[in-house]
This record gives structure tokens, C-alpha cells and sequence, in this order.
């Protein structure tokens, strides 16, 4: 337990310090969220290659609501002309469309979810977080989600429109990487904040690269399941959730060390 | 520093705000800075301060305007929230700046006694 005893400035001001440090530790609970939008990213993967387009692969997601809308009414193109028109061809379109939306939505949810998490663990610890923090965090991840795909265009020298942002899917994959990058900064946790890096990082490196590319150099340019959008949604989410397990684990290992009586 | 300086700037002894210096109220500052409210409970298990010392404590930092307490019900547990106002914040920056400054003082103080 860490007291303030009576000593000279030194003392108090490091006792002060060492209080303070322990209602931020009390405060942090970086584990939960690394580990929760790491399990929604991986939830993601099954979806991935029919719905998000990482830019070097997949098919334009203007395509879904419109596909979608071909399957309800039993829309039939013939392809050629004369040709017969394909029956089955937008089959599955309004799943693919649904599944997308859907996971598009969960998202930002489930930041707030994390927010009201926040809030409530803190009410049952004694210790109830800044709601400022939160606030803060929000509209410094909507910055930071804008600055880096303002950064895109200007890099690519793309014209800004709504289909950048929505096309690529950057951004609420983008609100992952940057999100983890914030809440890392406001618990001052290098590991979380690495790991939101790392995630945008990987995630532009996966958008700035030209069609049909490989977007690991290592791998065969064809366009086989190693370039696909699922191992793309697996590697990012693999971001997180190591980093979750590593914050996990040093947690664990925090509190084993607090619980220790020394004699 | 000058003696001279030392005389025309206020020695930083003369900034320590005695309702915040107690060391029990310093550290209900210090806790209450971090998080929008902190319950009475959890002062008392990082303070090490008994019910009734705790309660005195934050009865003066209510009085000055420091902190507001409020109590309320989690579930049919009666619970004791204290939030610091901003003029708090301000008292207790201004306190901890005191401090370091001092100590700057003391340390630099006691670099040129080793010296001579």
C-alpha cells in the first residue's frame, strides 16, 4: 500500500507520485479491449473475403447494396447479346451485403461498449474513469482516422470521395488501429499504442498497394488464399490479440507480484 | 540564483497552501486528479486512514471547495463519492509545484554546500 508519510518535500512529492501511479494502475484495463476488437477482427475473417476489399484485392463495396437489391428482385443480365441471362448470379448478394453492414456497424459500437465497460468497472473498483478522457479519445481517433486517409489521398494522389473511405473499407479499420494507438496514449501503455501503430501501419501498407500486387512481397503474385482479404483480416486481427494476451498476462503477473506478503 | 533574486521572487514555502499540505488531504487531491470520482472506500484502502480521520479530511476539503461529496446507493450498499472541483485542480497544481520547486531549492542548496 502506498501512504503518504510525513517527511520532508522529496518524500512527499515521490509519495505523491507513487499514489498517483496506483490510481492509474487501478484506472487501466487495456486487456480487455486489445482482446475484445482483436475476437471482433477475427469475427471478421469469415466475412472478409466477400466483403472487405483491402484495396489490392476484392470487388468495389458500392457493389453489395446494389447486388443485393438485383437478388431481391430477381434481376437477370445476359452477358452477351443474344446469350442466355445467368439465374444464380447475384445469389448470396443480400448476406454478403447484410454481413458487411453489419460488422461495419459493430465497430463503432463497440467502442462505446468499451467506454460504458470503462465506466462501470471503475464504479465497482471506487476508482470511476474521466468521462473527459473518453471524449477526448473519441474525437482525437476521428482526427487521427482523418489525418491518415487525408494522408492517403495526398500520398496516392487520389481524389477524395466518399468511395475512398467507403470502397477500402479504411474507415472503421482504420478507427481499430487508430482507437488502440489513443487509448495506449491515454494509459500511458507503450504496448497498446504499439500495437494501434502497428495495426494502421499494416493497414495502409495493405491500401497503398496497386492492384493486383502482392501485398507481401514474399508471397506468389497469385492471387491465391495468401492474398486474399482473410489472411489480410487475420493478420490484423493478430494485432491486437497478441497484444491483449501480452497485457494480459503482465497483469496477472502484477497482481500474483502485489499479492506476495513479504515478512 | 542571486541573493537578490531570492528576495524579490516569493520563496515557494510561502505557496504551500496549508488545507492542501496535509499529507492525507494532499493524497485525496492526488486520487481524486486521476478519475471523475473516487469512492470513500477506496481513499480509505490507499490512505491508510480510518473512517472517522477520512471523514474530517474530506469535510475540510468540502469547506474550502476543493472536492464535493455526494452519497448514494450501489444496489443496498450506501456509497461516498468524492469529485474534485476545478478549483481543487488548481490548488492542488499549484501545491505540487511548490513542492518541486523546493525541492529544486533544497537539492541545489545542499550541490553547492558539498562543493564548498
Amino acid at each position: 500500500m502506498t501512504t503518504l508519510q510525513q517527511g520532508g518535500p522529496a518524500e512527499l512529492l515521490a509519495a505523491t507520485n507513487g499514489l498517483r501511479a496506483r490510481a492509474r494502475s487501478r484506472l487501466s484495463g487495456a486487456g480487455v479491449p486489445l482482446l475484445g476488437l482483436g475476437l471482433l477482427a477475427l469475427a471478421a475473417i469469415p466475412v472478409a473475403g466477400q466483403a472487405f476489399n483491402f484495396g489490392a484485392n476484392g470487388r468495389d463495396i458500392t457493389s453489395y447494396p446494389a447486388f443485393a437489391y438485383a437478388q431481391l428482385t430477381g434481376l437477370c443480365v445476359p452477358h452477351a447479346p443474344g446469350a442466355a441471362c445467368e439465374k444464380d448470379e447475384f445469389a448470396g448478394a443480400v448476406l454478403r451485403c447484410l454481413a458487411w453492414g453489419v460488422w461495419f456497424a459493430l465497430l463503432p459500437l463497440a467502442w462505446f461498449a468499451l467506454a460504458r465497460w470503462y465506466r462501470r468497472r471503475g464504479e465497482a473498483r471506487g476508482i470511476v474513469p474521466r468521462r473527459t478522457t473518453w471524449l477526448g479519445a473519441t474525437a482525437g481517433v476521428g482526427a487521427l482516422a482523418a489525418a491518415v486517409v487525408l494522408a492517403r489521398v495526398l500520398v496516392d494522389s487520389r481524389r477524395f470521395d466518399l468511395g475512398l473511405l467507403v470502397n477500402t473499407y479504411a474507415s472503421p479499420w482504420y478507427v481499430l488501429g487508430v482507437g488502440l494507438f489513443v487509448l495506449g496514449l491515454a494509459e500511458r501503455s507503450p504496448l497498446v499504442a504499439g500495437a494501434g501503430l502497428l495495426h494502421t501501419a499494416l493497414l495502409s501498407a495493405y491500401l497503398s498497394a496497386p492492384w493486383e500486387s502482392g501485398w507481401l512481397p514474399w508471397l506468389d503474385r497469385s492471387d491465391g488464399w495468401t492474398d486474399r482479404p482473410e489472411l489480410k483480416a487475420l493478420l490484423l486481427a493478430a494485432i491486437p490479440l497478441a497484444a491483449g494476451l501480452a497485457q494480459w498476462t503482465a497483469g496477472r503477473r502484477r497482481t500474483a507480484a502485489s499479492r506476495t506478503v513479504t515478512p | 540564483m542571486s541573493v537578490a533574486d531570492e528576495t524579490e521572487e516569493q520563496h515557494p514555502t510561502l505557496s504551500l497552501d496549508d488545507t492542501v499540505h496535509q499529507r492525507v488531504r494532499l493524497g485525496i487531491l492526488t486520487i481524486a486528479r486521476e478519475a471523475d470520482q473516487v469512492d470513500f472506500g477506496f481513499l480509505k484502502e490507499q490512505l491508510g486512514a480510518t473512517d472517522g480521520n477520512l471523514s474530517r479530511h474530506l469535510k475540510v476539503l468540502e469547506d474550502s471547495g476543493l472536492v464535493t461529496v455526494t452519497k448514494g446507493y450501489a444496489g443496498r450498499r450506501p456509497r461516498t463519492w468524492v469529485a474534485m472541483t476545478p478549483r481543487g485542480a488548481e490548488a492542488l497544481d499549484r501545491e505540487l509545484r511548490a513542492l518541486r520547486e523546493l525541492v529544486r531549492r533544497l537539492d541545489a542548496a545542499a550541490a553547492s554546500g558539498r562543493q564548498e
